[in-house]
C-alpha cells in the first residue's frame, strides 16, 4: 500500500468506529445479546406467534405496494424535474423533500385526520364508499407519503448525469421515444431506481410514526404493523418478546441494505471506465411530444399537492379550527413549554455530535481506500433502515433495569453518589435521536467530498500543510453548502423523532419532546387537545418549511457557484 | 456533388455558430472539418446529421432536401465523440440496436451484425459490456454500430478524442483504411491538423463559424488563402517587420508567417550553399532545443526572431554561433488573403528554376508551387 499523503487516516478512522460502536452498534448488540437469551423456542414461539406474523406480513405487503407507486412516480417526478422547464418547478423540487423534514408523529396525525370519515378527503371518499384511515389503503397512503422522497433523490442525480448522446445514438439509430426509454434510458436508471426502491421499502417496512395513527391498529383487521407490535411489548415490558421481533426486523434490514450496496457496486462496475467526455449538446433537436411533457408535469403536480401539500394546508387548518386566541392558548401550556425545552436540549447536542461525526465519517469515507471500507458505509446507514422504535429499545436493553450497562451505571451512581439515569430520563432521549439522525450530515457531504476529488488537498498536503489546515481551507469551502444543509436537515429530524424517543420516554412535562406531546394531546381524544395537538404542530411544520426554503436556497446558490466556474 | 449545404446558418440564442456555410462534397470523398474548438465545426456537422436544426438554409444529400427529415430517414451513419455505446448493452447488442429498430429479420441481424464484427475485427468479444472494452475497440465498436444499418454518409464527431496518443495514431490508418474498403462518403471533425491531413482527402477549415478554405491536404498545406490557415496550418511564426529580410520588400501587407521549413541556417564553409552565400545574411542562435528527431533552432536575424528545424545529422551547432540564413518564402497577409511571397534575390539567381533543388540540404523543405 503507498504511504499516504493527506493526513489524518488513522485518527478519522479512529474516531469513526469508535462514535459508531458506542452510539449505534453496542445499542443494537444489546438487542441480539437479550434476544439470544431467551432461548431458541421462545424465540420461535414469539416471532411465529399469528398476530406477529401477521404484522410481518402487513409492513412487507404494503411497504412494497408503497414503493412500487412511489418508484412509478419517482420516475415521473424526477424526470419533470430534471428534464423540464416550468414556473414553479423550484417550489415542486423543495416540497418533495417535505417528508423528510415533517416530524412522522405530524405526519400520522395529520394523514389520519385528513382521511377520516369527517375529514377534508376522507368525508368525500366515505361518500363514494372508500374509507381510507384505519385501513390497509390508508397504511398505504401513510407509506407512499413517507417514502416519496427516497426514490426521487435516487433517481435525480443520475439522470442529470445523463449524456444527452446516448439518446441522440438511439435517435439517430431510428429508435422512438417510447423504445429510447425502454432500452436506453431506463437501463441506466435501473440501479437508482432500485436503491431509491430498496430505501422506501426499508423504511416502510421501519415507519412508526406516519402509519400508527392511520392504520388502525387492529390485529383483527391485520393492520397492526411490526413497529407497533415491538411498541406494544415494550409497554407490557415483555422485553424478551420485543428483543425477539426487532431482531427478525433487523436481519430484514440488513439484508435490504446489503442488497442496495450490492446494487450500487453492481451499478459501478457496469459503468466504470466507460470514458464519459463532458457533453456538448443540449439535446434539443430530440422530439419532444409536448402532449407528454404536460402529461408528465399534470401528473407531478397533481401528486405533489394531493400527498404532500394538502396534509400541510390540512395542518393549518386543523390549528386555527377553534380561532387564533385558543391557537395561543394551546402552546401555553406547561407541557409544552417543557416538551419545548426538552426537543431544543436534545436537538442542540444532537447537532454538535452527529455534525462532528458527519465531517470525521466522510473525510475517511472519501479520501482513503481501506479494507472493510464497504461494510464500514453500510454499518453507518443502519439508522436509516431500522425502525426508530428499536433504536429506543437498543437503549432499554443496554441501560435498563435488564440491561448489561445497567450495573455499570449503578455502580458509577454508588461510588460518586450521583443519580444518572438513562433510560426514560433525558439523557435517553438525548442517545434515542442522535441515533436516528446519525448518518445525515456525513450523507450529504460524501457525495460532494466525492465529487471533487482529491486534488487540491494533495497539492496541500504536499506544500506542507496540516490536516486540519487543509480541511479547514481547502476542503470546507467546497462542502461548505451541503455540510449546512446536511446540519439542517439533521435539525429538522431531531426536532420531529417520535418512535425513538416514544420508546424511551414515559414522563409528560419533564421528558416529553413536542411530537410526544403532541401524541398525548391527539390520543386525548376531545376535541380541544386535537386542535391542540395540531397547534403544536404547526410550529413543527414551520420548521419544516423553513427547513425545505433554506435547502433550496443553499442549492441554488451552489448550482450558481457551479455554473460561474 | 453528394452532400451539399447551401447558405447555413445557425444560432444559438445570440451566438452565431454557423455563418452563411456552403460548401459541397462528391460521393465517395473522406472529408476533414478542421477547426479550433468553438469555430462550429461540430455544429455543421449535427445538423448534417439532423440533431441540430439549421436557423436557415438547404441540407441536400443525395439530391434531397434533408432539412424536415428525422436523422434516422436520411441514410446517415453518426460515431460520436464519447461514442455514446449503450453501458448496458453487450458490443453484439449495440451493433444490432439500429437494425432492431428497422424490424430487421432476426436471421438477417445476425448475418449483418457478424459480418461487421469480423470487418472491424471485433469476432469474439460480443459478450463484452463496453466498459470491458480499451478504448480503440470502444471506436470499433461505434464504428459498426453507425454501419449496421448500411448509411450512404457516415459522420464522425473527433473520432479521436477518446483515445490516448499511443493508440489513435494506428486507429487513423485503420479508419481510413476501413472507410475506403466500405466505399462509404464520410466527413470527421477534428481539431488536430496532422489528424486531417493524414486521414482525409478534402479538409474544410472553418473558423468563427465560417469556412475558410477548402481544399486537398496539400492544397491546404501549400497554398493557405486566408490569414486564418495560414496561421493555423503548419507551425509557422507571425512576424510583422518580415521586409527587414533580405530577399524581401514591404508591400501592401500586415504581416507574414515564416514557417521552420522556410529558414536555411548553414555554417560558412557549407559547400552545398557555397553558390548562394552570397545572398544570405547572417543570423545569431539564441536557443537549441532537442525535439527528438532534430533540433528546433532559433535564431535572431537582424532583430527579427525566426525559427528553423535542424537535422541531427548535420554538424553540431551551439548557441551564440553566428549563421548564414536565407529565408526562402513567407506567406504575407492582409485582412482578406495570405499571399505566397517568394525570396525575389534567390529567384534572380536561378531564372529557370533548375538548380534550386541543388540549393538544399535536402527535398524536404523547398518545394515547388
Amino acid at each position: 500500500m503507498s504511504k499516504r499523503i493527506i493526513p489524518g487516516f488513522h485518527l478519522t478512522l479512529g474516531i469513526t468506529i469508535t462514535m459508531l460502536s458506542l452510539l449505534i452498534l453496542i445499542p443494537l448488540a444489546s438487542v441480539l445479546v437479550y434476544s439470544l437469551r431467551i432461548g431458541p423456542a421462545q424465540f420461535f414461539k414469539v416471532v411465529t406467534d399469528a398476530t406477529v406474523v401477521a404484522a410481518f406480513g402487513t409492513s412487507i405487503i404494503f411497504s412494497f405496494i408503497a414503493a412500487v407507486i412511489n418508484t412509478v412516480f419517482g420516475v415521473i417526478l424526477a424526470w419533470v424535474l430534471v428534464r423540464y422547464e416550468f414556473p414553479g418547478k423550484r417550489i415542486l423540487d423543495g416540497l418533495v423533500e417535505l417528508p423528510f423534514a415533517l416530524p412522522t408523529a405530524v405526519a400520522g396525525i395529520t394523514l389520519s385526520k385528513m382521511y377520516s370519515t369527517t375529514g377534508e378527503l376522507g368525508a368525500p371518499l366515505a361518500k363514494l364508499g372508500i374509507y381510507v384511515s384505519y385501513t390497509h389503503l390508508g397504511l398505504t397512503v401513510a407509506l407512499i407519503f413517507i417514502g416519496i422522497p427516497f426514490v426521487v433523490r435516487a433517481i435525480q442525480p443520475v439522470l442529470e448525469k445523463f449524456n444527452p448522446a446516448y439518446e441522440e445514438a438511439a435517435y439517430i439509430l431510428g429508435a422512438d421515444r417510447r423504445v429510447t426509454f425502454q432500452r436506453v434510458i431506463l437501463p441506466e436508471l435501473g440501479p437508482a431506481m432500485l436503491t431509491g426502491f430498496g430505501l422506501a421499502f426499508a423504511r416502510g417496512i421501519g415507519e412508526y410514526g406516519s402509519v400508527i395513527y392511520i392504520a388502525g391498529n387492529s390485529a383483527k383487521e391485520h393492520t397492526q404493523v411490526v413497529s407497533y407490535i415491538i411498541m406494544q411489548k415494550l409497554n407490557y415490558l415483555d422485553y424478551g418478546s420485543a428483543t425477539a421481533i426487532a431482531l427478525v426486523m433487523l436481519i430484514i434490514s440488513f439484508l435490504l441494505l446489503l442488497f442496495i450496496n450490492i446494487v450500487q457496486v453492481y451499478q459501478s462496475r457496469r459503468t466504470s471506465g466507460v470514458y464519459e467526455v463532458a457533453s456538448q449538446t443540449t439535446g434539443d433537436a430530440l422530439p419532444q411530444p409536448q402532449a407528454g411533457r404536460y402529461v408528465m408535469i399534470a401528473v407531478s403536480v397533481a401528486f405533489v399537492l394531493l400527498m404532500l401539500v394538502m396534509p400541510l394546508l390540512s395542518i393549518i387548518r386543523n390549528s386555527l379550527s377553534k380561532g387564533f386566541a385558543f391557537y395561543l392558548s394551546s402552546l401555553d401550556t406547561q407541557y409544552v413549554k417543557s416538551a419545548f425545552a426538552v426537543t431544543l436540549i436534545a436537538t442542540v447536542l444532537t447537532l454538535i455530535v452527529n455534525t462532528f461525526f458527519g465531517l470525521v465519517a466522510a473525510w475517511v469515507m472519501t479520501r482513503f481506500q481501506f479494507k472493510g471500507k464497504q461494510v464500514l458505509a453500510t454499518l453507518i446507514d443502519i439508522p436509516f433502515s431500522i425502525s426508530p422504535v428499536i433504536a429506543g429499545l437498543s437503549f432499554i436493553m443496554m441501560f435498563g433495569r435488564l440491561g448489561w450497562a445497567f450495573p455499570i451505571l449503578e455502580k458509577i451512581n454508588d461510588t460518586f453518589g450521583t443519580d444518572i439515569q438513562i433510560v426514560f430520563a433525558l439523557p435517553g432521549v438525548v442517545l434515542a435521536t442522535i441515533f436516528v439522525t446519525f448518518p445525515f450530515v456525513s450523507r450529504e457531504i460524501i457525495p460532494v467530498l466525492n465529487s471533487i476529488g482529491t486534488d487540491e488537498e494533495e497539492a496541500a498536503a504536499l506544500m506542507g500543510a496540516k490536516g486540519l489546515t487543509i480541511f479547514r481551507r481547502v476542503t470546507l469551502p467546497h462542502i461548505k453548502w451541503a455540510l449546512i444543509y446536511g446540519m439542517i436537515l439533521c435539525t429538522a429530524r431531531a426536532l420531529g423523532e417520535f418512535g425513538a424517543v416514544n420508546a424511551l420516554s414515559k414522563t409528560r412535562g419533564v421528558t416529553f419532546t413536542l411530537p410526544l406531546e403532541i401524541d398525548a394531546l391527539y390520543l386525548a381524544g376531545d376535541s380541544d387537545s386535537i386542535v391542540a395537538a395540531f397547534a403544536v404542530s404547526s410550529i413543527l411544520v414551520i420548521i419544516a418549511v423553513f427547513v425545505l426554503v433554506l435547502r433550496n436556497f443553499f442549492e441554488h446558490s451552489e448550482k450558481q457557484k457551479m455554473a460561474g466556474a | 456533388m453528394y452532400v451539399e449545404l447551401k447558405n447555413i446558418n445557425k444560432n444559438f440564442g445570440d451566438f452565431q455558430a454557423s455563418k452563411d456555410v456552403s460548401f459541397g462534397i462528391e460521393k465517395g470523398r473522406l472529408v476533414a472539418l478542421l477547426g479550433p474548438s468553438g469555430s462550429g465545426k461540430t455544429t455543421i456537422l449535427r445538423m448534417i446529421a439532423g440533431l441540430e436544426k439549421p436557423t436557415s438554409g438547404d441540407i441536400i444529400i443525395d439530391g434531397r432536401r434533408v432539412n424536415d427529415l428525422s436523422p434516422s430517414d436520411r441514410g446517415i451513419g453518426f460515431v460520436f465523440q464519447s461514442y455514446a455505446l449503450f453501458r448496458y448493452m453487450t458490443v453484439y447488442d449495440n451493433v444490432a440496436f439500429g437494425l432492431e429498430i428497422l424490424k430487421t429479420p432476426k436471421n438477417q441481424i445476425r448475418e449483418r451484425v457478424n459480418e461487421l464484427l469480423a470487418l472491424t475485427d471485433l469476432k469474439g468479444l460480443e459478450d463484452r459490456y463496453p466498459n470491458q472494452l480499451s478504448g480503440g475497440q470502444r471506436q470499433r465498436v461505434a464504428f459498426a454500430r453507425a454501419l449496421a444499418p448500411n448509411p450512404s454518409l457516415l459522420l464522425l464527431d473527433e473520432p479521436f478524442a477518446a483515445i490516448d496518443a499511443k493508440v489513435r495514431q494506428e486507429l487513423r490508418s485503420w479508419l481510413r483504411e476501413m472507410i475506403y474498403k466500405v466505399g462509404i462518403t464520410s466527413i470527421f471533425v477534428t481539431h488536430d491538423q496532422d489528424e486531417a491531413v493524414e486521414v482525409a482527402d478534402q479538409i474544410i477549415v472553418t473558423n468563427k463559424g465560417q469556412i475558410e478554405q477548402i481544399g486537398t491536404p496539400t492544397e491546404i498545406y501549400k497554398t493557405p488563402q486566408t490569414p486564418f490557415v495560414s496561421q493555423f496550418i503548419g507551425q509557422g511564426t507571425v512576424i510583422e517587420d518580415y521586409y527587414r529580410l533580405r530577399g524581401f520588400e514591404k508591400g501592401n501587407y500586415k504581416g507574414a508567417i515564416i514557417r521552420p521549413e522556410f529558414v536555411e541556417a548553414f555554417k560558412n564553409d557549407n559547400d552545398r550553399f557555397a553558390d548562394v552565400v552570397g545572398i544570405s545574411e547572417k543570423g545569431t542562435i539564441t536557443d537549441i532545443l532537442f525535439r527528438g528527431n532534430s533540433l528546433e533552432v532559433r535564431l535572431d536575424v537582424e532583430g527579427v526572431q525566426l525559427v528553423t528545424h535542424r537535422s541531427l545529422e548535420r554538424r553540431p551547432i551551439e548557441i551564440g554561433e553566428v549563421m548564414n540564413v536565407i529565408i526562402y518564402r513567407v506567406y504575407a497577409f492582409d485582412d482578406e488573403r495570405a499571399y505566397l511571397l517568394e525570396n525575389e534575390e534567390l529567384k534572380k539567381k536561378d531564372v529557370n528554376n533548375v538548380h534550386l533543388e541543388s540549393y538544399l540540404y535536402s527535398n524536404e523543405g523547398y518545394f515547388v508551387v
